[in-house]
């Protein structure tokens, strides 16, 4: 134990807000995997929970793997993952299982887990990213040199996740669109292909093969009050948890809108805890992405060098993005699309890149810490 | 600016937006909990889900031949939802009074008027749990489908069906105790609390949600855990025996207007009880099944104790059946206290054969007295090593621990040794002392008995129950034989010879007692009897032994003979009589005895003779006779031609209702009978000429 603990540095706030949301995660899967435990597991409600337990310790151990890598190595990485997760992401449109009419995920063999290629292509990609624009920041401005190649990078790897997993793809061009602004790329460049990107968006939404789905969420959420019933299902039931939670909530394990929800222990996560936590619960969790943000910032504004603030600010930016939009899908301030609240919903391998995500940033903290020792060994000396 | 203090301000701008959207976030969760927030609590009371219990099918309980103990049976109660969307204002008002005919016409409890007015006001009162009826069975469940309106379909026509389960016992009274029940808030009795776990099943789980109108509805098709359903129990007790049991015991109970009683019938080898049967008195001449005094009822038990005495006294040496001794007038006086025969006066000096099969108190009470006086352990040493005061473990739970009191007992006294003798200051339940009689009937090896055979789960057995072996050996041959002998002493020409009969040997004891009044023990003025019997047959080769207990006979005696012979004798005749392969041939039989031959039905000439072939006896028949009249003159069969002619009514007096039925319908008369037997009476003289399609009516006993 105490060399395991002598072998974790980085900052320590981040473990702590890593600790607190593992524990709210392990409460909330808990108590919304009843149906999911009557269902299949004939009511053995504990299954789910070891389950979720076990993935949850193997990505800590990731994590801590991660922090212990020097964070230099992931510029490097960075392109193999790259180089790897393109054909993975073809394979998985061409033979990838169907979720809901879309190919997301390939099952890894003799595992019997199934493997979300796009989570590994979003965490490829913004490692890429850092590396791309570090590098090129003494002209970065220029549009040959500069945005060009990183354009097209972006563009190819959310290419290929687009068609299956449109919103996925749109936020991981919000985000990376983001992180290229911190880079400094030009505003210009960005605002226009965003205008590209957003032509696309009007030509998928309306004439590509999940069309119908995009058009009924996008419906449901534009006039609520005219749907019918069915298609509003998720969203009021999320509004009825969220209703009945009150100031201080139902407590652990109150929770009755978990059996109404399909998506309890994932997408709409964030309704159960403030159903059970109320909205303390709610605003705690909250608090927890900001302050693990502003931690992350402390690192990128210490960082030397440019690689390291913006592998830590891109993967930093990443999950508290992904974890506002799924907190705004659950309060219905936008329409529904499943992404999983990092680090708190039950989801195979999405818990596994978040940890490796935040192994990545703890490494940045790690070298920033040794480094203002050395400094002020130097100064004592 | 510095590349790195660009960098860094962008940061921080994103943070702030950031920030923003969590405020954002925040605030709308406020919204909807603050300013939308009745609108979805409102909606969330309607949609409040529970797991509910789903009842697993009970499992029946069978008698040793399959046929059903106990059952569930579905019962329903009709409700009806008028505010069905389907159920338009137009289609309710075209059909209600149609419906409400139909409802009057299947159950006839209210008139159609009633029903309408009913319906009509309930669906102005905008119900949707409208009690329509509250018991209904199945085939008028499926007749109520096929009413107007509620033909339109589940969930259309707002029928709502509520199934209930209902335990029947099928043969009503039959064993009934044995059975038992199990009632929500009661203690559960019988074979159904006994094996309560595994007829009941495991419930599952279903979720469902409250709707508007307080009904819970199912929220997945299915149940989210399936109940398992519980095994079904085989008994081995036999409904024909049981039901002869019954009778023959209730009928003894009415003409004696006894407190109650009981009767075990148990097969000697395997130890399986075939009949049980136990009856309390609720008011004068009606009994019912109200407790199981068979196993449940410990009490002195008298003389049918002296087996056991017997038992340990031919084994210890302490008489032999031929030493004699004197009854002493009758009495026989110790410390303060005299013990009485029944007999008054006493027997004289008789061999101890004599006093088993006369059950003498005075004879047996004073040769163990002083038989063991010096050493009264070994006495009541014998009695537990026969396995008396041990327990039984039998399948249903509720025989109180015998106890054998022993010299080291506080309450053992110096007239202890003679009380126990003859079956006093110990408490038996009439199976405990059946077990002892089945012991010695069984060749020494002494059995529990079982009452549940088998546990199945859909027809596959599940599991096997046989009896327990409590002591392989509890006697020497010798000593088996002696008192097998005695037995059948008793029925042959000692205090049960009433019970003695030709076709097959019964041995027994009977046992009258007086029963203890609580803490007034035998002092209290009205004096309470206990009658019982106990005993197997046939004698020579025993396969059913049998008790039957009787207490506070109050009409006609209270002698174990009389009160508990009968019923003994009836049930055992009547087993007797349905297992053929117990029989002696019957040939052989009346060639010994020809003076007993049977008297037959009136009947066709070639079967009269074919009947009495069989039992060896030679019909002598006219030759030309086809119709045979048979009767007995002066201890002999006679043969009779009867005389059938065209156009003629013919005789039918003394036929089974088959012969007679063919000969008047041939010859052209309709026919109706009552009764059952040979024919008595026929309300057309024979002889006389037959009218066409003229009937004629038979009397048969």
């Amino acid at each position: 134990m105490n060399w395991i603990f002598s072998k974790t540095k980085g900052d320590i706030w981040i473990w702590l807000v890593v600790a607190f949301l593992s524990l709210i995660s392990l409460l909330a899967v808990y108590s919304s995997t009843g149906t999911l435990a009557y269902k299949f597991q004939s009511g053995n409600t504990e299954y789910y929970l070891f389950k979720h337990l076990s993935l949850m310790i193997v990505g800590l151990v990731l994590m801590w793997l991660a922090h212990l890598l020097d964070y230099r190595y992931y510029s490097r990485i960075s392109q193999i993952l790259i180089f790897i997760s393109i054909p993975l992401l073809l394979y998985t449109l061409l033979f990838g299982s169907e979720i809901n009419q879309a190919s997301r995920w390939i099952s890894i063999p003799f595992t019997g887990q199934t493997f979300q290629t796009s989570d590994l292509a979003k965490l490829a990609l913004i490692m890429y990213l850092a590396r791309e624009l570090s590098r090129r920041q003494e002209n970065i401005k220029d549009f040959k040199k500069s945005f060009v190649p990183i354009i097209l990078s972006v563009t190819f790897i959310i290419g290929l996740i687009a068609p299956a997993n449109f919103s996925t793809a749109l936020m991981l061009f919000g985000t990376a669109s983001l992180i290229m602004l911190i880079g400094r790329v030009s505003f210009k460049q960005i605002s226009l292909s965003a205008i590209a990107v957003g032509l696309i968006l009007v030509i998928v939404v309306f004439f590509g093969p999940r069309r119908e789905t995009y058009r009924s969420r996008i419906n449901t959420f534009l006039n609520h009050e005219q749907v019918d019933a069915d298609k509003s299902y998720q969203s009021d039931h999320a509004k009825i948890a969220i209703a009945t939670g009150g100031i201080f909530g139902k407590g652990p394990g109150g929770s009755t809108e978990q059996n109404f929800l399909p998506q309890a222990y994932s997408d709409f996560i964030f309704t159960i805890i403030i159903e059970e936590y109320g909205l303390v619960g709610g605003a705690l969790v909250i608090l927890a992405y900001l302050f693990f943000l502003y931690r992350s910032i402390r690192i990128i504004t210490k960082a030397p060098k440019a690689f390291g603030a913006l592998l830590a600010c891109g993967l930093s930016f990443s999950l508290v993005i992904q974890a506002f939009a799924n907190m705004a899908v659950a309060v219905n301030l936008m329409p529904v699309t499943g992404v999983p609240l990092p680090l708190v919903s039950m989801g195979g391998t999405s818990i596994l890149f978040t940890s490796i995500a935040f192994g990545i940033i703890l490494s940045v903290s790690r070298d920033v810490e040794e480094m203002q020792q050395t400094e002020k060994t130097d100064e004592a000396a | 600016m510095g590349i790195r203090k660009d960098i860094i301000l962008r940061v921080y701008f994103t943070f702030l937006l950031l920030a923003l959207v969590a405020i954002a976030i925040f605030s709308r969760a406020i919204q909807i909990q603050f300013v939308e927030g009745e609108q979805w609590k409102r909606m969330s009371d309607s949609l409040t889900t529970d797991y509910i219990d789903v009842e697993a099918g009970r499992g029946n309980i069978y008698s040793s031949d399959g046929s059903l103990l106990a059952t569930s049976l579905p019962e329903y109660e009709l409700r009806m939802d008028l505010m069905t969307e389907t159920l338009t204002k137009e289609i309710f008002n075209e059909n209600v009074d149609s419906l409400a005919i139909c409802l009057a016409n299947l159950f006839k409890d209210k008139t159609a008027n009633e029903y309408e007015h009913r319906l009509m006001q309930a669906r102005k009162n905008k119900e949707r749990y409208f009690l329509i009826k509250r018991v209904v069975n199945y085939p008028q469940l499926k007749a109520v489908k096929q009413f107007p309106i509620f033909k339109m379909g589940k969930n259309k026509g707002g029928l709502l069906v509520i199934q209930k389960d209902k335990r029947i016992q099928p043969f009503k009274q039959l064993a009934s105790r044995t059975i038992g029940y199990k009632v929500n808030g009661v203690q559960p009795v019988g074979l159904e609390g006994a094996f309560d776990t595994d007829l009941g099943g495991t419930t599952g789980k279903r979720l469902v949600q409250r709707i508007s109108g307080g009904i819970w509805m199912p929220i997945n098709e299915e149940d989210e855990i399936a109940p398992k359903d519980g095994y079904d129990i085989y008994t081995t007790i036999d409904v024909n025996i049981q039901d002869v049991a019954q009778n023959a015991l209730n009928e003894q109970l009415v003409k004696h207007n006894a407190d109650h009683g009981c009767v075990i019938l148990m097969e000697v080898a395997t130890g399986e009880i075939k009949a049980i049967a136990n009856l309390t008195r609720i008011e004068e001449g009606v009994y019912q099944e109200k407790y199981n005094y068979a196993i449940g009822e410990a009490m002195e038990p008298g003389s049918t104790f002296k087996l056991a005495t017997y038992m340990a006294a031919l084994e210890d040496g302490i008489f032999k059946p031929s030493d004699t001794v004197d009854t002493d007038g009758g009495k026989f006086r110790l410390y303060s206290s005299t013990l009485s025969d029944s007999h008054e006066g006493g027997y004289g000096r008789i061999p101890m054969l004599k006093a088993f099969e006369l059950s003498s108190n005075v004879a047996i009470a004073k040769k163990i007295h002083f038989g063991y006086k010096a050493n009264p352990e070994k006495f009541t040493d014998h009695l537990k090593a026969f396995g008396i005061g041990e327990p039984i473990g039998l399948q249903i739970p509720g025989t109180p621990k015998p106890r054998v009191k022993d010299p080291s007992s506080s309450d053992w006294s110096g007239l202890s040794l003679s009380r126990l003798a003859i079956g006093y200051e110990i408490s038996m339940t009439p199976l405990q002392t059946l077990l002892l009689y089945n012991a010695v009937a069984n060749k020494g090896k002494f059995i529990s008995p079982i009452i549940v055979k088998e546990k199945r789960s859909l027809g596959e057995v599940v599991e096997t129950y046989t009896a327990k072996v409590i002591r392989k050996k509890i006697c020497s041959d010798e000593t088996l034989a002696m008192l097998r002998m005695m037995m059948e002493g008793v029925v042959k020409q000692g205090t049960a010879k009433n019970l003695s009969t030709t076709v097959y040997p019964i041995a027994g004891k009977t046992g009258t007692a007086q029963v203890a009044q609580g803490k007034a023990g035998y002092k209290s003025g009205k004096k309470t009897y206990q009658a019982s019997f106990c005993g197997y047959f046939p004698a020579d080769n025993p396969k059913y032994s049998m008790i039957v207990v009787v207490i506070d006979p109050s009409h006609a005696g209270y002698y174990g003979n009389v009160v508990a012979g009968p019923v003994f004798k009836n049930i055992a005749d009547k087993v007797y009589s349905t297992r053929l392969d117990m029989h002696k041939d019957i040939a052989v039989i009346y060639a010994q005895q020809p003076n007993d031959v049977p008297v037959s039905k009136s009947g066709a000439k070639n079967k009269t003779i074919d009947a009495y072939d069989r039992l060896g006896v030679k019909a002598i028949i006219p030759n030309d006779a086809e119709w045979v009249e048979v009767s007995k003159e002066k201890q002999k069969l006679a043969f009779q031609t009867k005389e059938t002619a065209e156009g003629i009514v013919p005789n039918v007096m003394g036929m089974g209702l088959v012969d007679a039925v063919y000969l008047l319908e041939n010859a052209g008369l309709k026919t109706r009978a009552n009764g059952s037997g040979k024919v008595i009476q026929q309300s057309l003289a024979s002889g006389q000429a037959i009218r066409k399609g003229s009937s004629i009516l038979l009397e048969l006993k």
